[in-house]
């Protein structure tokens, strides 16, 4: 489907050849254009917000706001913070690895290259082409056979922006686990942004066979100003195992695409997410797996509210493969409209070429049950803080799937942030011992 | 202490209480019978606040203040406190995060300050093995997964904690098995005392067994055909309701 592409657009027009690292990737973005409703893809996400507007890229240098500074120093991760899309080595900080660990941002790794994946998820093609055309660093991992690190990799990605200017960045990462590896891997997204900002994020990565992966994702960007289009592209060989855990807590407009290919029998990917739209806020989580292989298989978990007058998207889309017998796939998502301003759509995917499988699926978007809310008044909670502690379980459940337990407190914080009384919940996390 | 005068309710259109006048004094204990479709969990409903069950008339008065004027958790500050004939399950909240908030919740309403960790513990403690409830069950979600009769036990343990001046326990035996019953019946008889008072609203008599009331009321179609003490509950549990509503039981 050709939709009426942005390709005349302010965005486009302002793009600097200049700054362009990869010229191909540039000129197949501009043949493409931006993204419109049009697009199955894009239909429930306008990135007129983008189009309309000329974003300068963002220049190194940029200091670390409050927001970077608010990060808690963790214990026991090694650390890599981009600001803006560039490395910044002062607050990063990297421990001893074991042998043959590359652990890097690109701008410094020897001999990587990161293949372009855009093609798998169509929507996001031109997306990935503008990525890779402005990225010029992002993470690299690549971890050998029979390896586990014992702490986990925090990826920061920071956007500042003190100018009235709207500006972009890009970060193009690439995660290589060899067999039998065990790692755990934590991406921290926010910003302080006294103008739009726009970053985008590709993530591509392959787990070899039997590899372990388990990933949390907190992002909580400014609902005003922070725009995000992210991708995780991850590729699954045989018994591998990934979760993918993510948070999505504000942003003015973002787009967070999770796909997970299980070629092999025996891989399994367990995607969970909440997001919480506020503050005219919109956030689209799109995610997709194909199972390619037989026994495979597939859990995924989604829940969020949207508040005041923003936007939530969830599209699942799962795909069994003709051959991918016995596959075992399960996706519930939930919503909870918090205003009647407020917007929701969800929408489940299923396409499946094989016969001998189990694919269940469940999505409903409603309101605080009733019932539950004159339960917790009737023994003394006031009206507010009752909606607060039944908006936060439903959410809470979820984020408990989250595997870094420091980045599920954080998230749960924000979470309480953002509601009204919210702070009366400080011993919140005695909700679900 | 509370003064019902000619009570009028309707849901969804369609008049259920006719005209209810019921006075209960403190230290006294009213048990509120009736056969099914009578009125008995819609006089529970409007004595708790519960939202889609209108007055239409006559007057409910707590401790002199206007309780129908009152917001549920307004009743529940003034300690009226209302336990469910079908408890709700409230997943993803801890039953002991919810007895916390409600413990702290009367405690500010009474100008007391929040209840320390030890003290609440040790209260909890104390509850759950008058409740024959295990620690497990407060650390799971408000009564998800519970049994029918372990929801009843957690109505029984929040009254417990939370010592109310007025109980109104609406169908509190119903699914209950004997040795539940029992359990209830002592939690209820634990708080008992001259300055409480409580309304049992129960279809079946075996529960004054265990609690002796001291005024039963037969409700039936929405008015109070006759009210008596412990015997006229007895008489029923012989005779059938069709004894005074004049159908066959």
């Amino acid at each position: 489907m050709s939709g009426p592409a942005n390709k005349s657009v302010p965005f486009v027009e302002a793009l600097n050849q200049q700054d362009a690292q990869d010229a191909d990737a540039l000129a197949t973005f501009i043949d493409v254009g931006l993204p419109t409703k049009a697009l199955e893809a894009w239909k429930q996400t306008n990135l007129r917000p983008v189009a309309q507007q000329a974003f300068a890229l963002a220049a190194d240098g940029a200091p670390a706001g409050a927001w970077l500074e608010a990060q808690d120093a963790s214990t026991d991760t090694d650390r890599i913070v981009f600001i803006n899309g560039h490395f910044s080595a002062d607050a990063s900080h990297i421990g001893d690895l074991p042998d043959g660990v590359v652990l890097a941002p690109r701008s410094q790794a020897q001999n990587t290259t990161v293949a372009n994946l855009g093609q798998r998820s169509p929507g996001f093609a031109a997306l990935d082409a503008l990525n890779a055309a402005f990225a010029h660093d992002g993470l690299v991992l690549h971890v050998p056979d029979n390896t586990t690190l014992s702490r986990p990799i925090e990826l920061i990605d920071y956007a500042n922006n003190t100018s009235d200017q709207a500006q972009m960045a890009h970060l193009r990462h690439q995660i290589v686990l060899g067999r039998n590896t065990h790692v755990q891997l934590i991406e921290r997204v926010g910003g302080d942004l006294a103008s739009d900002q726009l970053n985008s994020a590709v993530w591509t990565g392959s787990l070899g066979d039997n590899a372990q992966l388990a990933m949390s994702r907190l992002g909580a960007l400014p609902d005003d100003t922070g725009m995000r289009l992210q991708r995780i592209d991850l590729t699954l060989g045989r018994d591998a195992k990934v979760t993918v855990a993510s948070a999505d807590l504000g942003g003015k407009l973002v787009r967070v695409d999770t796909d997970v290919a299980l070629t092999a029998p025996g891989s399994e990917a367990h995607v969970s997410g909440i997001y919480f739209a506020d503050n005219g806020g919109h956030i689209d989580n799109h995610t997709r797996i194909e199972h390619r292989a037989e026994h495979t298989t597939s859990r995924e978990l989604f829940r969020g509210v949207a508040a005041g007058k923003s936007k939530a998207v969830f599209n699942g889309m799962v795909v069994v493969e003709k051959g991918a017998q016995k596959t075992d796939s399960d996706q519930q998502t939930a919503a909870l409209l918090l205003s009647d301003r407020a917007q929701v759509a969800s929408k489940p995917e299923l396409e499946i070429y094989a016969d001998d499988v189990k694919c269940a699926h469940g999505n409903s978007i409603g309101q605080l049950d009733e019932a539950a809310l004159f339960y917790l008044r009737s023994r003394g909670l006031d009206e507010q803080t009752a909606r607060t502690v039944l908006t936060f379980s439903f959410l809470n459940s979820v984020l408990e799937l989250m595997p870094d337990t420091d980045l599920r407190s954080a998230a749960a914080r924000l979470v309480r942030d953002r509601m009204p009384g919210g702070e009366r919940l400080q011993d919140a996390e005695a909700f679900a011992q | 202490m509370l003064e019902i005068n000619d009570l009028h309710a309707e849901v969804d259109g369609k008049t259920i209480l006719k005209g209810i006048t019921l006075s209960v004094k403190a230290g006294e204990v009213h048990a509120v019978m009736g056969p099914n479709g009578s009125g008995k969990s819609t006089l529970a409903a409007v004595l708790a606040g519960r939202p889609g069950y209108e007055v239409t008339g006559g007057s409910v008065s707590y401790q002199g203040n206007d309780l129908l004027d009152m917001e549920p958790e307004e009743r529940a500050a003034a300690g009226v406190f209302l336990g469910f004939q079908y408890p709700v399950e409230i997943p993803g909240v801890s039953n002991s995060y919810f007895l916390k908030a409600a413990v702290n919740a009367a405690r500010t309403a009474r100008g007391e300050p929040e209840i320390d960790a030890v003290s609440f513990l040790k209260e909890l403690r104390a509850a759950l093995k008058d409740m024959d409830m295990s620690d497990d069950m407060v650390k799971r979600g408000v009564n998800e997964g519970f049994s029918g009769g372990e929801k009843k036990r957690n109505e029984i343990l929040q009254m417990l904690m939370l010592k109310p001046k007025l109980g109104v326990l609406d169908e509190i035996d119903s699914g209950l098995d004997i040795d539940a019953l029992k359990v209830v019946g002592k939690g209820i008889n634990a708080l008992r005392s001259p300055e409480r008072a409580f309304v049992l609203v129960t279809h079946y008599q075996r529960l004054l067994d265990h609690i002796e009331p001291d005024v039963v009321h037969v409700l039936a179609d929405g008015q109070i055909i006759r009210t008596g003490d412990r015997q006229l509950a007895l008489e029923l549990e012989d005779k059938g309701y069709g004894w005074l509503t004049g159908e066959a039981a």
